[in-house]
């Protein structure tokens, strides 16, 4: 077992196969060697951290994606855009959560939790005109009006049509 | 989901980077990009990673205003160019397109727009982006500076080409001569595809090589082409499989590709070494797309049979040349069986064949070690190209036949099968107990309840290291043979606000019902088996042993047509149907037994040339063919009686029907 500690102090304990699917974490054990020593993770809240386990817990025993990302992974990559139904009920958590999750798997490298946050975000993104990206994420409209025409004029090629 | 995610205004660059780079498709990317400064430079590498362009004009556009005089490094930028069939426009509208490039770039407009071929200031300049590993060219007529072209690309690794129109070359005038000297064994290219190829229009074409014949063959923008598999790297192939590609790939394998290079003008040395081009030492996977199985009928007898021999005997020498590295062969359509022993190739290193049933006997030899089976008959190409399904019984004597091989070593196998059997399940458990990959298609029919609720215990039990299992209908889901729940759970009100209440009610039934029978089998399937699919359009899913099966949908887009295959039963009952045709035996063995009748071609043979009863089968065929019945087999009912008699006399008989009009 493991012993982690998040940033609010609470203590969480875990199978090391469940911790380890944390790059991060694995590459401390490997440092600190066999020991009991808890693992503080200075980044990560005990109600972000009580997800990400739920998360490794469910996958635990699945491989873990190679280390270096060659053209074979692109394409596993692109074949599975979808999000598994467990996944995606997973990821059904409000937009701090969800904020968190992503900023907690990039932080602990998780890479598979990291493409499923991504991707939800991503998703949001999918067939929405740029006013309405602009609604998602209250972003305000800083181009001038000649800078958009010249945008648009420039990348026309990429409308699917 | 969510209306609101003002929250991710503090997300890292990398993050967002990471986030834009989900998008798959160009459309998605272009509207982020179009959002706001900070998503324009974010984005903006993502959005160029991959370039589609479908107008000549959109990418004039481009050019001009995005690459021209651009300072950074956005040229490192694209690895990959996607050209479309609608790229060159039509003559009508190219007249109202303006050319805001150097006109020198553009050495004759009309001739380059008449012909409709790709201009070569658009390939030309495609060579600022040093990246680009990928190029694919879609339905679009390639021009002679194509050649050259490829050499601009040090990172490219796929090259793909599909119904292109091949480049032509014009023969040389002297002085030009060493342009068209082009050494296509150093392309960096590991993966060519080279599809659905046509000649232009000329036939004046200079040529790379010779081989035999074949110096004035009418195809040689075709024959040109096929150079490029030449390259040294080349680990992947797909092509069609015809008559010229089998002659240029038979002679390469042989080593009798002799090039026609002109000498250099300022080459001292006495004498010019004749080169010769060679086959890719290192190929791994093979793809041939080729005639299926039902159009060989087209074709008169004739050329039906000198092209059967010509490509078996080149797919022999192709095979023989790559035995020692092909790890995969596929082939799309059918290619005819090696019965001669000395055109059988031993490829020991092959571990994946996915193709007609027929074939697998032709690679699966002793020695052979196959860890992956994909069974794939293909019907008509004009109904697209469908998997179509073959008799249990038959795959089931396919398999089971001894002949030194091993089954031990089969990690996965997919078959379509027409009409379940109850036994199939148990040939399958007592034949490849190593599986880990089980996919099972059927046409027609279902296990019942009885049948799937002891699945699990009487089979799958023995598979133990099955991680994924498959076994659905292609049609409709066959609702009233999953087990259903007590009526109970029907009465549930439908949680789904849904106009189509009825259809969803039925749906979750069905789920309820999947979710029953796995927890029934769960206790007997082993821990690895973590994906089982029981209908077309979803999978239930779970990480581990321990875990709750969860349900995934499958995204089909494309996989299914909804053309529907000829029916054959309209001419033939279906029982009559029970195997296809050999048409090798019917070349191999004598005259020609098709004769006509009532308007069609009926070929009837006995399957497989292995029996263990070749003396039973040989006269049978003889009493069939040499029969007075079979020539005056003029009505469908004499046909049937024939059929029936066939088969009291032991035999599995085939029959195929063409429609000759």
């Amino acid at each position: 077992m493991v012993t982690l500690v998040t940033s609010d102090n609470e203590k969480f304990t875990a199978d090391k196969e469940v911790a380890e699917r944390s790059v991060l974490i694995k590459n401390m054990l490997e440092d600190v060697g066999e020991s009991d020593q808890p693992i503080p993770l200075p980044n990560v809240s005990s109600s972000v951290l009580k997800k990400v386990l739920e998360y490794c817990e469910h996958h635990r025993g699945e491989p873990l994606p190679a280390a270096d990302a060659d053209t074979t992974q692109d394409d596993t990559r692109k074949r599975t855009t979808d999000i598994s139904e467990w996944d995606q009920k997973f990821i059904t958590v409000d937009q701090e959560m969800l904020f968190e999750i992503i900023l907690a798997a990039n932080y602990l490298d998780i890479k598979s939790l990291l493409d499923v946050g991504c991707k939800t975000v991503a998703n949001m993104i999918k067939g929405k005109t740029p006013e309405e990206i602009r609604k998602l994420f209250n972003i305000v409209n800083d181009f001038t009006p000649e800078e958009e025409a010249q945008i648009k004029k420039e990348n026309e090629w990429a409308e699917d049509r | 989901m969510y209306q609101n995610l003002s929250r991710f205004q503090e997300l890292p660059d990398v993050l967002w980077i990471l986030i834009f780079e989900q998008l798959t498709r160009p459309q998605d990317r272009y509207h982020v990009v179009q959002t706001c400064r900070k998503f324009y430079f974010l984005a903006l590498r993502a959005l160029y990673g991959e370039l589609t362009y479908r107008h000549i004009s959109h990418f004039l556009d481009n050019y001009s205003s995005f690459w021209a005089n651009r300072g950074d490094d956005m040229t490192t930028a694209p690895r990959s160019v996607h050209i479309y069939k609608s790229f060159m426009p039509s003559v009508e509208y190219s007249s109202g397109l303006s050319w805001d490039l150097p006109a020198s770039h553009w050495p004759d407009e009309s001739t380059v727009l008449k012909s409709r071929e790709l201009p070569s200031m658009f390939m030309q300049s495609l060579a600022m982006f040093p990246n680009i590993r990928t190029l694919i060219f879609d339905n679009v007529t390639l021009p002679s500076e194509f050649y050259p072209f490829l050499f601009l690309f040090p990172q490219l690794r796929e090259l793909t080409l599909l119904d292109c129109t091949a480049p032509c070359l014009y023969p040389l005038s002297s002085g030009e001569s060493k342009e068209k000297t082009f050494s296509f064994e150093d392309l960096p290219i590991t993966t060519l595809r080279l599809t659905g190829i046509r000649r232009s229009h000329t036939n004046v074409s200079t040529m790379f090589s010779a081989v035999g014949s074949m110096v004035a063959s009418e195809d040689v923008d075709h024959y040109n082409l096929l150079h490029l598999a030449a390259a040294k790297n080349l680990h992947h192939l797909h092509i069609t499989w015809n008559i010229v590609s089998a002659k240029f790939f038979g002679a390469l394998a042989q080593g009798r590709v002799v090039g026609l290079d002109f000498p250099d003008d300022n080459d001292n040395s006495s004498g010019h070494e004749r080169r010769t081009w060679t086959f890719p030492p290192q190929l791994e996977s093979l793809r041939l797309s080729t005639r299926m199985k039902p159009d060989w009928f087209h074709l008169s007898q004739t050329s039906r049979q000198s092209e059967r021999r010509n490509l078996t005997k080149h797919l022999s020498f192709l095979l023989k040349e790559c035995r020692g590295t092909l790890r995969k062969l596929e082939i799309e359509g059918y290619v005819h069986p090696f019965w001669d022993p000395r055109k059988r190739v031993t490829m020991s290193r092959l571990e994946v064949y996915e193709g007609p049933l027929e074939f697998l006997k032709s690679v699966w030899t002793p020695k052979v070690d196959l860890k992956h089976i994909r069974i794939v008959e293909m019907c008509h190409s004009e109904l697209g190209g469908r998997r179509d399904g073959l008799s249990w019984t038959m795959l089931r004597r396919a398999f089971s036949e001894k002949r030194g091989k091993s089954r031990d070593f089969v990690r996965s196998l997919d078959v379509k099968i027409l009409v379940w059997e109850d036994r199939t399940l148990k040939d399958i458990a007592s034949m490849f107990e190593k599986l880990d990959e089980l996919k099972i298609e059927i046409v027609e029919g279902f296990p019942d309840q009885a049948e799937l609720s002891s699945m699990a215990h009487r089979y799958l039990t023995r598979l133990k290291s099955l991680s994924t299992f498959e076994l659905f209908n292609s049609g409709p889901v066959p609702l009233q043979t999953i087990p259903m729940p007590p009526s109970s759970l029907f009465s549930f009100p439908s949680s789904s606000s849904s106009s189509q209440g009825g259809m969803v009610e039925d749906s979750d039934c069905f789920d309820r019902a999947v979710s029953q029978l796995l927890s029934a089998w769960d206790r007997h399937l082993s821990h690895s088996l973590s994906e089982i699919r029981l209908t077309p359009t979803c999978v239930w899913r779970r990480a581990n042993g321990d875990d709750q099966w969860c349900k995934r949908m499958l995204d089909l887009t494309g996989a299914t047509s909804d053309k529907k295959p000829i029916e054959l039963d309209a001419l033939i009952p279906r029982n009559d149907l029970l195997l296809s045709h050999t048409i090798d035996h019917t070349h191999d063995h004598g005259p020609d037994h098709a004769t006509p009748f009532a308007g069609m071609i009926m070929i009837l043979e006995t399957i497989g040339s292995y029996s263990d009863d070749r003396q039973s089968r040989a006269n049978l065929r003889r009493e069939l063919f040499e029969s007075e019945q079979w020539v005056s087999a003029r009505l469908m009912r004499d046909a049937h009686a024939l059929l029936a008699r066939a088969r009291r006399l032991g035999a599995d008989v085939g029959v195929f029907v063409e429609d000759v009009d």
